[in-house]
């Protein structure tokens, strides 16, 4: 818990100066320094504002009118800038009450990391058409978030941690007029942070225009919330596959949480079987081109790797033109049909005549030996599929390896909601020292361990290998091949690509008889295997350039930005 | 049990073949990962499948408290002579 606890009230102002005395004379008097943000006002509340100027009181003037939230966002940004933790958003109007500041910085105190959210209890004096348009809005947010955790997201008082604020500012960029309140609390709540709403009187004043015009306004409104539920469902995968919005919250409220993932997932398996995997690739064109038009850096990955596969003969046959933003598209349309035939294998639905083996012979080897053995993928097709290939090939046990603490909740899960869900995942949240002993136990027993050969063992610090793939080097983890030349063990290599007719061709081929290597000169020796694993992962790209599944900066290309 | 501990800090030498580092180099006190000797979550994958060619000591952590006896030679050669006489 952090001792470090610098608030600051922020308030945009816009041609509302009447109240603005009071504020400030009252923020003055509980020891809080204020940021006033004039958004292109006329000339009586800008004399006003000079008149607040003073110590304590910063006024930022933005030459012309931005809208309430990019006033906001000026706002946030002084304070940013200014060393301040946390930002007590207050609107100008007088229609809060500036005095209860101190219970919203009391509990933000409390919890340094959570977003405090004003819940207003109305007097009398509230418009009816406003009262029906809350409710609705409440409603939106509820679907939005999949929970209850706002109660009200359109009241202009609450207090931001600064620094979750602007990493989302910097990475989104949010409505800048009436829209701001509701985005910025809904997307903060899909960021994982904690909600504490705390109720405050608010008072409808007469003397004050108000800036909420009916007609463009509602219209803002609702391409926003149009925006939001889009955002959700393209959320959704994670949401399930988290138990939540984010550790913090599944922390805090454990079990209610569960509670809520398990009917969610209840919910998706039942939505699955009442639509059926062709509908739901249906549903996937609206949740992908949300992903499209709002993914700027997806968007970028995709394009980067894209233009790589496409230098390579394979990928030029595999691609046609050059690859531009439809194919962008095509890419991230196939990551999401990925996902629907991932559930599906789970509950069991890819009729295994979908699947083709197309080296029967080395399946065959591999089955005559009787010995367990490693089968290294990457994220490049569908591995899960396997699951139903196996059904063909009985006798055979694969044990999928997730190295997440998110895959075990998830698995626990699935199979809790329905025992049929034949999901052999092991996973670990943390590797350690029993864990290779135990898929040793496995491999001696004749059982088939499929691993990752593209992504990290054991977190970010993980050690890797710098080889050529597609054309420039790229980092690869040492984890996969360290741990599968632990194993003794023979390892192939598997990809299971999506063909035209939307089953499954699954590619097996030998890779090693044993990827142990020496201590001394271990580096030489990884970075050899690793170049030849990326150099068949390079191969089976051109076969299946849009399969590509990592959708992040494989490359290292990007400075500017952070994972 | 001092001599064991020496033991153990050769194995973990000749296991993860830490050239650059010798017995004296080690403390037995000194938390193995992270801090300390700065091992990380691949070198514990070796020290276990190591520990079984060795010792013919089988971790588990279904009924061992991994996180304690890996925590420092002195837990780890404990663990170890335990089990080896059990």
């Amino acid at each position: 818990m952090t001792t470090d606890f610098r608030p600051v009230l922020v308030v945009p102002v816009y041609n509302h100066h009447l109240k603005l005395p009071e504020i400030v004379a009252s923020t003055e008097g509980q020891g809080l320094p204020c940021i006033l943000v004039n958004d292109g006002s006329g000339e009586q509340t800008r004399d006003v504002l000079r008149s607040l100027r003073g110590e304590g009181v910063t006024v930022v003037d933005l030459p012309t009118n931005g809208g309430k939230g990019a006033a906001v966002i000026a706002g946030l940004t002084e304070a940013a800038e200014r060393g301040y933790t946390h930002a007590v958003q207050i609107d100008a109007d007088g229609q809060h009450n500036i005095a209860e500041a101190s219970s919203f910085l009391e509990a933000a105190r409390s919890a340094p990391e959570a977003v405090v959210l004003g819940t207003p209890t109305y007097d009398e004096s509230v418009p009816a058409y406003r009262y029906f348009l809350r409710y609705l809005t409440h409603a939106c947010v509820y679907l939005e978030t999949l929970s209850f955790a706002i109660k009200d997201s359109m009241c202009g008082f609450r207090v931001y941690p600064l620094s979750r604020c602007m990493a989302l500012i910097n990475r989104t960029s949010l409505g800048r007029r009436m829209d701001f309140d509701v985005e910025i609390a809904v997307r903060l709540c899909w960021s994982g942070a904690e909600i504490i709403n705390v109720p405050t009187p608010v008072i409808y004043r007469d003397e004050e225009p108000s800036h909420f015009r009916l007609v463009r306004d509602n219209v803002l409104i609702t391409w926003l919330h149009t925006r939001l539920i889009l955002g959700m469902f393209a959320r959704l995968p994670l949401w399930i596959w988290r138990g939540g919005w984010g550790s913090r919250q599944v922390s805090r409220w454990d079990t209610t949480q569960e509670r809520g993932s398990r009917l969610a997932i209840k919910l998706v398996i039942w939505l699955y079987r009442l639509l059926g995997r062709r509908v739901c690739y249906w549903i996937l064109y609206p949740v992908i081109g949300y992903f499209f038009l709002t993914g700027r850096r997806a968007r970028r990955h995709s394009h980067n790797y894209l233009r790589r596969v496409w230098q390579t003969e394979a990928g030029r046959a595999s691609l046609g033109d050059e690859p531009r933003a439809g194919a962008t598209f095509r890419h991230l349309l196939e990551f999401g049909r990925s996902f629907v035939d991932k559930f599906a294998s789970w509950m069991g639905e890819i009729p295994a005549n979908d699947l083709r083996w197309e080296s029967r012979e080395v399946l065959d080897e591999l089955i005559q030996q009787k010995q367990g053995a490693v089968v290294m993928s990457g994220h490049l097709g569908n591995l899960e599929v396997l699951r139903a290939a196996c059904d063909v090939v009985p006798g055979v046990v694969v044990n999928h390896l997730a190295f997440t603490e998110h895959a075990e909740k998830f698995v626990e899960l699935l199979n809790d909601v329905n025992p049929n869900v034949g999901v052999n995942m092991l996973s670990t949240s943390s590797v350690s020292p029993d864990f290779a002993v135990m898929l040793q136990d496995r491999v001696s027993r004749g059982e088939l361990v499929a691993v990752m050969g593209d992504r990290t063992i054991g977190g970010p610090t993980a050690r890797t290998v710098e080889v050529e793939f597609l054309g420039q080097t790229a980092k690869f983890p040492q984890g996969p091949f360290i741990l599968s030349g632990l194993l003794e063990c023979p390892v192939y290599l598997i990809f299971c690509l999506r063909d035209a007719s939307g089953g499954y061709r699954i590619y097996l081929e030998k890779f090693s008889d044993s990827l142990k290597v020496k201590r001394k000169g271990r580096e030489a020796a990884l970075t050899r295997i690793v170049t030849s694993y990326a150099a068949r992962l390079e191969h089976y790209c051109g076969l299946a350039p849009l399969q590509w599944t990592n959708f992040y900066d494989f490359w290292n290309e990007d400075h500017e930005a952070v994972r | 049990m001092e001599e064991f501990e020496r033991e153990i800090k050769e194995f973990l030498i000749s296991t993860l073949s830490l050239e650059d580092i010798s017995v004296e180099d080690i403390v037995s006190e000194e938390p193995l990962f992270d801090t300390g000797l700065g091992l990380d979550s691949i070198d514990s994958l070796e020290i276990g499948i190591g520990l079984q060619h060795k010792y013919g000591v089988k971790i588990d952590s279904n009924v061992d408290d991994v996180k304690l006896h890996f925590a420092s030679v002195r837990n780890l050669a404990a663990f170890v002579a335990a089990r080896r006489s059990a």
